[in-house]
């Protein structure tokens, strides 16, 4: 047996994006703590070990790539084409499984050091980063099994939009810790 | 993680008979014990062999750790109420109506309200006994209950942290702000019911770990498993790490859920200025929580990534002052989370038992928004015997200054109480000890703030003396206020009058004899965390000690007398304290549903200068009017 | 009416009792044993603190006790109180303008002041003339070395470290937290505390920096005469934090010079 949702309420929406908003907001602070901590042990000096391409840009690349179909899929799913939605949460998928790998690529591939914190600091990054895009992965397929067993579309359309809002932030909590490690 | 995001769904109750299955909680701790024993042999015997093989290594029981935590979750019930349903899968759970549904997952916010409370009565004994052996030990100069000084810091790590992270930090919010914010605003169930219903059980876990730890090993830094001093210490750091991190998680979901109730969920007619005051001093600390929590997870992430891989990030070549002010930063606003239920709560029950008018309620509110705020700019103060001069200035002015909006709680209780006919039942009478202790509590603090007094008395057992007035006097008391005036909403059951004065009376006593004489201890030399100390200090410390036990015992004794109460007491009518706010509204205890039909607010709840109730409909009846 | 002046001259009562017993106390002293100049500032700063805060605990503690017993209902029945009223602008004006003015009183005195005080005192153009003692935190031992003298390790016939200071000089503490036996490890130093109750000052010492503390002694004391003439850990730095400690002897500076004379010879031995 199936469970029947109800579709939501319009206040019942705003409830539920307010909740995310909450998450999302409280879970930038990991990230605020994790650049303060970095000036604070490495200054500004970027570990030669740090790998600029794995575990640095292809991960950001990837995953501000995958926001483009997700939000496609909320707007497939508002609409109520439920197939066009699983194509483009499918493809989603796909970057973000890749953009996991490099991010957990070089934790790895690493030679850890216990006498220096500078590098380190890096991974450490990494791994978080890594962390937050399992979960955001998880939430994905989680939305794609839903819609494989027809509890997906217009009536069940916070939880793509849902996904969609973690999604960019990930992505965007990444950019910044990204351009962070880096760059600054 | 996944649960929280795909919790905002909502949920779907739905209840169809299934195979008999093990009782949740069993069921939990087995799979608990199953993914253990498996993640933990595929780290330390396949992906990460340490010389000589060990069969438990730091890096094994941090991943089994976290393999036990989410299979004991989901055998307690999150398997069928959350992840199956997340998934597309249909919902086969079959929720129990009599006492076996406190023992398993639950979407029902009283229900999960209870689970807290026991919850955290579970840590408050355990941490409670560990503090009777610490007083125990601290009888006699020298080592007599414990064999060895890291047995006794172990036992200060676990007392602190589990009443921090587990009563201070739960036993007002996550058990009766669950269980009451959704009454007091009028709905029928919370914002979040399936998040909150994961993040009870996270509490029992987090506790479990954190006393556990010294199975891994001793742990010496007391309950800041502060840096550099932890990457030293063997591996029941770990454990310390992990706990706290399920207890904050806990937490955090609560903050979640409850600012979202509060602002969601209100019934019809109850706008912002109609806000109860507890639910505005849940409001404020869920802000606090929802901004200092993550912070302080993330910095317990670094220190336990140097304890297992290892990190050298807060050891001599890194950078070690840096953890204890990332750990300060969170641990000041950590302070008012436990206190600022404390002050709503004040104001919630002194205007009922006074039946008068709540006084000047605008500064009420202020107070508490500015102490939430305020409390995020004080935390070096923790600190001055390891900062630079220029920077005790500010925060010592912050830290003086933050007296201000807390005074405003006494300043609403003491309007109010001026020419109220006020009943001295046994929670105001808690309520008014509760006032006084914060009251030594809050002076003794603007002595610490002042910096060259600070110099002196820091690090000795006149902070000791000091956090716990704040902490013990303000919180528990209120805590304790908080149960005897909400028992008939629970049970429908009165206490005893007479035995809750008499036993609120003796832990008074206790408590104040025993503490106000650390305060001496400490201006004679008394340093912390020792288990061993000069001879001339052992006979005050043979008094505090005492009455450190007599606390302990009368603790005890009310838990008795309400556990005895909740069965036995005698019946009382719905609303005996004739209270106006909405939680009375309902029948004692809820029936199936808070409200049948949902009342329609059209005044103020504080407002006793006439009969009229703050609802428009009789919230039992079916009425058909007020109805959304 | 009544009500007020009843609770204003319990209230007067009250804070003249409390008064007394503070200056009775002040007479006394607050932190039983002083033995420097900075711990009789500190003790100060916290005599004119409960000086000052007497009047307001008193008003706060007889409010809770007056109406607790003025205003108590008599009888079983429930009933409403007479009087009713929302705010008392008067009232809650007084209250916020005296905490503020109190917050700011304390602010500037003792905090601002004291601080300032203290601050002076470590500048170095006023300690040209100090007695410098290097004190070593390892785990877990104090170690105290006189450069000025060359003394590497001061310590009794026993081998234990122990401390002189002359008295009535200022003494510079250059504090370090490490093992000079263990060099060679890095995760060796901890954060230790560096407290003799009797000086009323207190320092972290972290390891990597070095940090100073400046205290003029003012009296000729010992270990043997009060035991908070003592060097105490007061940062838990593991399972031998209790026994990080170590006796101080301030003695006249002609009996310092013979110290000295002793230890350097028990270093040639």
């Amino acid at each position: 047996m199936h469970d029947v949702i109800e579709p939501l309420t319009p206040r019942e929406l705003r409830k539920n994006r307010f909740g995310l908003l909450l998450f999302v907001t409280s879970q930038l602070v990991p990230t605020f703590v994790l650049i303060n901590v970095r000036f604070m042990l490495a200054d500004e000096y970027v570990s030669a070990q740090a790998d600029l391409l794995l575990g640095g840009l292809l991960p950001a690349l990837l995953l501000l790539l995958g926001a483009i179909p997700v939000w496609r899929a909320v707007r497939f799913a508002a609409v109520g084409s439920t197939d066009r939605m699983r194509r483009q949460l499918t493809l989603a998928g796909i970057v973000g499984l890749v953009g996991l790998v490099t991010q957990i690529w070089p934790l790895i591939h690493h030679r850890y050091d216990a006498l220096t914190p500078f590098g380190e600091v890096h991974l450490a990054s990494v791994g978080v980063g890594g962390f937050f895009t399992l979960v955001t992965l998880i939430l994905l397929y989680s939305v794609i099994a839903r819609a494989a067993r027809g509890q997906a579309g217009p009536e069940h359309y916070w939880g793509v939009e849902a996904t969609g809002f973690v999604w960019s932030f990930n992505a965007l909590s990444w950019l910044a810790i990204y351009i962070v490690m880096f760059w600054l | 993680m996944s649960s929280i995001a795909t919790d905002l769904l909502g949920d779907s109750p739905s209840q169809t008979h299934r195979r008999p299955m093990l009782p949740p909680v069993v069921r939990g701790l087995i799979w608990a014990l199953i993914a253990f024993l498996v993640f933990n042999t595929l780290m330390s015997e396949v992906l990460d062999r340490m010389p000589y093989h060990p069969f438990v290594t730091r890096a094994s029981v941090t991943v089994g750790w976290v393999a036990a935590v989410c299979a004991w979750l989901l055998g307690v019930g999150v398997w069928e109420g959350v992840v199956r349903p997340s998934f597309g899968f249909p919902t086969l759970w079959e929720t129990p109506t009599d006492w076996r549904k406190y023992f398993m997952y639950s979407t029902d916010h009283r229900v999960i309200g209870l689970q807290y409370i026991f919850s955290s009565i579970g840590g408050f004994l355990i941490a409670g006994f560990a503090a009777m052996l610490m007083r125990l030990e601290l009888m006699n100069q020298n080592l007599w209950v414990f064999s060895n000084p890291g047995a006794y810091l172990s036992t200060v790590g676990i007392h602190g942290t589990v009443m921090m992270f587990s009563v201070g930090t739960v036993g007002l919010v996550g058990g009766f702000g669950n269980y009451l914010i959704p009454l007091m605003v009028g709905s029928n169930k919370s914002a979040f019911p399936r998040m909150s219903g994961v993040s009870q059980w996270l509490v029992p876990a987090g506790i479990a770990t954190v006393v556990l730890s010294p199975v891994l090993g001793q742990w010496t830094t007391g309950w800041r498993g502060y840096e550099p001093l932890a990457s030293q210490d063997p591996a029941g750091i770990v454990f310390y790490y992990l706990g706290v991190f399920a207890l904050t998680t806990s937490s955090l979901m609560v903050a979640i859920n409850l600012t979202a109730t509060i602002l969601f969920k209100r019934a019809p007619g109850l706008t912002w200025n109609r806000i109860p005051m507890f639910a505005w001093g849940m409001l404020t600390v869920s802000l606090l929580n929802l901004i200092w929590l993550p912070e302080i997870q993330m910095t317990f992430l670094l220190g336990l990534l140097g304890a297992v891989i290892p990190f050298p990030y807060f050891t001599q070549v890194g950078s070690p002052l840096t953890y204890l002010e990332v750990f300060w930063l969170f641990g000041h606003p950590e302070v008012y989370i436990v206190v600022v239920p404390a002050f709503a709560l004040w104001q919630e029950i002194l205007p009922v038992m006074g039946q008068k008018s709540l006084f000047a309620r605008q500064w009420g509110i202020i107070g508490l928004v500015f102490v939430m705020i305020l409390s995020g700019m004080v935390w070096a103060h923790h600190m001055f015997t390891n900062m630079s001069n220029s920077q005790m200035l500010p925060f010592s002015f912050f830290t003086e200054i933050i007296s201000i909006p807390t005074g405003f709680a006494y300043l609403v209780v003491i309007g109010t109480l001026w020419k109220a006919r006020l009943r001295l039942t046994t929670p105001t009478l808690l309520v008014l000890m509760s006032m006084f202790n914060f009251l030594i509590g809050g002076v003794t603090g603007v002595l610490l703030a002042d910096p060259v007094v600070n110099l002196q008395v820091h690090d000795s057992f006149f902070v000791v003396a000091h956090f716990h007035y704040t902490i013990i006097g303000a919180m528990i008391f209120s805590w304790f206020a908080a149960f005897y005036y909400w028992l008939p909403k629970f049970t429908g059951r009165m206490y005893s009058e007479r035995w809750g004065k008499v036993l609120s009376v003796w832990i008074f006593i206790a408590f104040n004899v025993a503490f106000l004489q650390m305060f001496l201890l400490g201006l004679h030399g008394m340093n912390r965390w020792v288990p061993v100390y000069p001879a001339y200090l052992q006979p005050m410390n043979f008094q505090v000690s005492l009455f450190a036990i007599l606390l302990g015992i009368g603790f005890v004794l009310h838990f008795l007398h309400i556990a005895w109460m909740w069965r036995h007491g005698p019946r009382v009518e719905e609303n005996p304290w004739r209270s106006k706010t909405l939680e009375w509204q309902a029948t004692s205890p809820p029936g199936d549903e808070n409200f049948t039909t949902i009342p329609t607010v059209v005044r103020g709840f504080y407002d006793y200068s006439d009969d009229r109730p703050a609802v428009s409909v009789d919230v039992h009846a079916d009425a058909p009017q007020g109805a959304r | 009416m009544g009500d007020i002046v009843g609770f204003a001259v319990a209230w007067i009562v009250t804070s003249a009792l409390g008064e007394l017993a503070v200056s009775a106390v002040r007479r006394g002293s607050i932190y039983y044993y002083t033995a420097s100049n900075q711990a009789l500032d500190g003790e100060s700063a916290f005599g004119f603190i409960l000086v000052m805060l007497v009047p307001v605990v008193a008003f706060i503690v007889v409010m809770l006790v007056y109406n607790m017993i003025r205003f108590r209902a008599r009888g079983k029945e429930i009933l409403r109180s007479q009087a009713q009223f929302y705010t008392n602008k008067v009232f809650v004006t007084v209250w916020i303008a005296i905490s503020v003015v109190v917050n700011l009183l304390f602010y500037l005195h003792p905090t601002a002041s004291a601080l300032e005080q203290m601050f002076n005192g470590e500048e170095a153009r006023y300690n040209r003339q100090d007695l410098i003692v290097n004190v070593t935190a390892r785990q877990w031992q104090w170690l105290f070395n006189y450069p000025q003298y060359n003394i590497t390790q001061a310590a009794d016939a026993n081998g234990n470290s122990v401390m002189f200071l002359p008295a009535d000089r200022t003494i510079k503490f250059v504090l370090r937290s490490y093992d000079p036996f263990h060099t060679y490890d890095a995760s060796a130093g901890v954060i230790h505390g560096f407290w003799v109750p009797a000086f009323g000052l207190k320092q972290d010492i972290i390891p990597g920096e070095t940090r100073y503390l400046y205290i003029h002694t003012n009296k000729i004391t010992s270990y043997d005469v009060n035991p908070m003439v003592r060097v105490q850990c007061t940062e838990v730095c593991g399972p031998g934090h209790p026994f990080m400690e170590a006796p101080v002897h301030v003695v006249s500076a002609a009996d310092f010079q013979k110290w000295i004379a002793s230890q350097q010879k028990q270093q040639q031995s």
